[in-house]
């Protein structure tokens, strides 16, 4: 088996506070392949957009990594040097942020922005680059790309702006993209448009993938594998369609069962009782202990991760995989 | 756009409208107005044939409408110290108050700007707090003491530069400027620094203001998610958006500087508007005070004018009003 | 943590606003026990002594009685004295029209943001082309048609700073109506006069006092600065701008103490209300907050 594209090892990300510091991304441990898509859902706070901004090394103080290792096509990335992860982002490793609107700059030209990104990285001239941009535009389905370039973003709407957003992603031919819930701040019909051409541009560059949400409708029909956060941890991880159909732990269990399409009408709808923890406040050993119907005397202490044939679960009494494995 | 235009030239109508009639009522309606028109050496014969000659026998509004028919056609009326038409008197000086406000607003933004973004991109660092600190001391200094001591330090005990008085002038624009001659910029430095100082740490706390909200935003972490060198971040991307704030607080600060030129003036002997309408308020020469505040009060609303005008062409969202795609 | 104690160690953090306050308490306190602890009545004319003008500073007056600390004026004032009276002086007239701006231009604002409508817009017309002057430039104005004197100076003070609180006022009430509970309070039949004043002002009245620690900094440096030009108050009251502007003749002369040490006291004051001001403003303003 090839080496995996990316190696994350016991991550910590913490921020510091009056007190305390925070641990917004608490020993997370994953890996990807080249080329795989990984939906990486979880709550606001559980750490996963946090995750993404670790990996590219956009954490600013009062936040540090703490310790951990990424281990990036067999380069360590934490503790890299500020220059080896300028090269990196936007070139090996690109992100797509949650809403556009922000993301662009709003007194700058599209062209600007695209052709900065090229030639950052790159040495090839102005008129090439621009060539390269208006190719990338035309792709992700943006008409007349010649006339957009010249715009700037107010000019876009939402979708449009998402969309070269994306183009910007791709202008480099990254190995991995993380896409930190690109969708969201989308209308429902876009959302659907975009996650089906990110889909196709991603399986036709090889690219890998994390995708960041807390949808679990998004993830479903896009991610090969699926790792579920909760409170800075991973609590589950494994391939979309066992994870989903076959959840171990039990927070996974609650998530999908408040979904309301998976709730029969007529019903109150299921929820999962209690409040997510704030991160400053965890209680010791299992952060989900508290909300948890089957959570037992030992669950104060933090579980260890489980496997169970292809997928990992951090819980002491995992959900009886009824037969699958 | 033309729109606004027109708008706002029909508000400066209003605003000189209204200015001119406070002036009217205050200059001409407290106390006899004929002592207003004469050399208050003049006998009880010269004040009735000025007063018959002015009309000031007649109804109120006649006299306002008087007022206002010369205001349009530029007779404000005679200083009675130069005997010469008031507002050829103020024109006259002008040019003077004009440059030494010039150089003042050219220091405060040369020094300024670079401070302040120093002290926004480096907040807690010693030489950032320190600047701070001393931008709170800039502004709390009066003005007119600072004048005294610059005199007393660079001009009586060191002897570097003259203490009083405009120095040579040199032809240029059609204008005469003092600043583009050696010796004419030696004498301007002190008054324009004095001036300088309280725009200067007002241009260093806004500069750092705009810095420290700018940089959390979320165009500059996806200008670094692509890879952008740091240099790029700053000077292009953040540049941009924190020029447009403050060219607009520049411009309305030069206004301010214009009429804060009065003290320097006075303290300096510096021949401008300002000096003149000082001794024209002791001297009771009032048409040149009237002049004054009209004159002043038209530049003004031009100096805002421009301004607003200025923030079109900066900011393309407002410039491009063209609907989204 | 209450409220209270929160921001007394929010304010505190900064050590730099901290010696502000304790700089301006001790000069408020100086003020007020003026009339005890200085040396000499500056303003008993009966009281001077031609022959001590102009003393530098240290020197002892021609009867030995009074021992000159900060030197003499020309009048052959004590500096010292002279000094802790200007203080008062300028003080007073910065506080009292700082108050007075701040109760109307605050009353007006908020009123505005209660009323809405045409009253509004046009309060708020005015405020905006009032704003576009420089504050010199209205003082100016003002004492040029209204002649000098005490009254004048504070009214003076008084129309430069109204429309800065008036607007301050207006947008922090005007956020504070648009919120959900005041449908409900009007909604449960509250009085008007109840609304205002148990909803409205307390959420004004922060910004308020931030932009109020700044105006009057400001006031007195306007003061100083009219009084300095010979357009602000009279002889008879001399602020520490007047006395300044009587030594700068003395200035050319190396007779330095006449202008600076009124004019550190000056800094000193606006420097100190500046500094609390600015930790003021960090601690209350809800953007910054970590």
């Amino acid at each position: 088996m090839s080496t995996p594209l990316l190696q994350v090892r016991d991550l910590v990300t913490e921020f510091a506070t009056r007190g305390a510091p925070v641990r917004a991304v608490n020993g997370v441990s994953f890996d990807l392949a080249e080329g795989e898509v990984l939906g990486l859902v979880g709550e606001s706070g559980s750490g996963k957009s946090v995750t993404g901004f670790s990996i590219l090394g956009l954490i600013d103080p009062p936040g540090r990594i703490a310790s951990g290792s990424i281990r990036f096509a067999g380069q360590e990335l934490v503790g890299a040097s500020g220059e080896a992860m300028r090269a990196l982002r936007g070139h090996r490793i690109a992100m797509i942020f949650q809403d556009p609107m922000m993301t662009l700059n709003p007194v700058l030209r599209v062209d600007t922005q695209m052709v900065e990104a090229i030639l950052a990285h790159e040495r090839i001239s102005q008129a090439q680059a621009l060539e390269r941009c208006a190719e990338a535009l035309a792709r992700v389905g943006i008409a007349s790309p010649g006339e957009r370039l010249a715009q700037y973003p107010h000019q876009f709407s939402g979708g449009m702006r998402q969309r070269v957003a994306i183009a910007i992603a791709l202008l480099n031919r990254p190995s991995l993209i993380i896409a930190d819930e690109p969708t969201t701040a989308l209308d429902v019909t876009v959302q659907g448009q975009i996650l089906f051409e990110m889909q196709q541009l991603v399986r036709d560059a090889g690219t890998a993938l994390i995708w960041i949400t807390h949808d679990l409708a998004v993830v479903a029909g896009l991610a090969e594998r699926i790792a579920v956060m909760y409170a800075g941890r991973i609590v589950e991880q494994g391939g979309v369609d066992a994870v989903l159909d076959r959840p171990l732990h039990p927070y996974t269990r609650g998530l999908l069962d408040s979904v309301p399409a998976n709730n029969p009408p007529g019903r109150a709808l299921r929820q999962i009782p209690g409040m997510t923890p704030a991160l400053a406040d965890l209680p010791a050993g299992c952060a989900f202990a508290p909300r948890c119907a089957q959570a037992g005397p030992d669950c104060q202490q933090p579980p260890p991760m489980l496997r169970i044939g292809g997928r990992e679960v951090r819980c002491l009494r995992p959900l009886a995989a009824e037969g699958a494995s | 756009m033309l729109v606004t235009i027109l708008r706002r030239l029909a508000q400066t109508l209003l605003v000189l409208a209204v200015t001119s009639l406070l002036v009217f009522i205050g200059i001409f309606m407290v106390g006899d107005p004929v002592e207003m028109l004469v050399n208050p050496q003049a006998d009880q014969e010269e004040r009735e044939r000025v007063r018959v000659e002015f009309g000031l026998d007649q109804p109120m509004w006649v006299q306002y409408g008087r007022f206002i028919g010369n205001a349009l056609s530029g007779d404000l009326g005679n200083s009675f110290v130069y005997g010469r038409p008031a507002v050829d008197v103020i024109l006259e000086r002008m040019p003077a108050t004009l440059e030494l406000a010039a150089l003042a607003m050219i220091i405060a933004i040369v020094i300024g700007i670079p401070l302040g973004l120093y002290a926004g991109l480096k907040p807690d660092g010693r030489i950032a707090r320190g600047i701070m600190a001393g931008s709170i001391l800039g502004f709390s200094l009066p003005t007119f003491w600072v004048g005294l001591l610059l005199i007393m330090v660079f001009a009586v005990q060191l002897g570097w530069l003259p203490s009083t008085g405009r120095g040579p002038t040199v032809s240029a624009l059609g204008l005469n400027i003092s600043i583009l001659h050696w010796d004419g910029l030696k004498h301007a430095l002190l008054p324009a620094t004095n001036l300088a100082l309280f725009k200067l740490s007002l241009i260093i706390r806004l500069t750092r203001a705009q810095v420290r909200e700018n940089v959390m935003l979320d165009y500059i972490r996806f200008a670094r998610a692509k890879g952008l060198p740091t240099r790029r971040v700053i000077g292009v991307h953040l540049l941009k958006n924190i020029m447009i704030p403050l060219v607009t607080v520049i411009g309305l600060e030069l206004g301010s500087v214009i009429a804060f030129a009065i003290v320097t003036e006075s303290i300096f002997a510096w021949p401008g508007m300002g000096k003149l309408v000082i001794d024209a308020i002791f001297q009771l020469d009032r048409p040149v005070v009237v002049a004054y505040l009209l004159i002043t009060v038209a530049l003004f609303i031009l100096i805002n004018l421009v301004v607003d005008l200025l923030y079109a062409v900066l900011d393309p969202r407002v410039r491009l009003d063209s609907s989204k795609v | 943590m209450s409220p209270w104690a929160r921001f007394r160690s929010d304010f505190a953090a900064s050590h730099l606003a901290m010696a502000g306050l304790l700089m301006l308490a001790l000069i408020l306190l100086l003020a007020l026990v003026a009339p005890w602890i200085a040396p000499q009545n500056p303003y008993d004319l009966g009281k001077l002594d031609l022959m001590d003008a102009r003393l530098p500073p240290g020197s002892a007056s021609m009867d030995g009685a009074l021992q000159y600390r900060l030197g003499t004026d020309g009048q052959g004032r004590d500096m010292v004295s002279a000094i802790l009276y200007g203080l008062r002086v300028s003080l007073l007239v910065g506080a009292a029209s700082g108050l007075i701006a701040m109760l109307l231009g605050g009353g007006l604002g908020i009123l505005a943001a209660y009323l809405g409508g045409r009253f509004e817009q046009v309060l708020m017309r005015i405020v905006d082309i009032q704003l576009g002057f420089p504050a010199i430039l209205v003082a100016l104005i003002l004492i040029a048609t209204l002649g000098k004197g005490v009254d004048k100076v504070i009214i003076a003070l008084i129309t430069v700073q109204w429309a800065y609180y008036a607007r301050t006022a207006r947008s922090a009430a005007l956020s504070e109506r648009n919120k959900e509970y005041m449908d409900a309070a009007r909604g449960l039949g509250l009085s008007r006069a109840s609304i205002v004043l148990r909803h409205l002002l307390p959420n004004a009245l922060p910004p308020l006092i931030v932009v109020g620690t700044v105006q009057v900094a400001h006031a007195i440096a306007l003061e100083a600065t009219l009084s300095f030009l010979g357009l602000g108050l009279p002889t008879t009251e001399p602020s520490l701008g007047l006395l300044i502007s009587n030594g700068y003749e003395f200035m050319l002369s190396g007779k330095y103490w006449i202008s600076v040490y009124p004019g550190i006291a000056l800094l000193l004051t606006i420097l100190s209300i500046n500094l609390v001001g600015d930790q003021l403003r960090d601690v209350l303003n809800p953007r910054l907050a970590r």
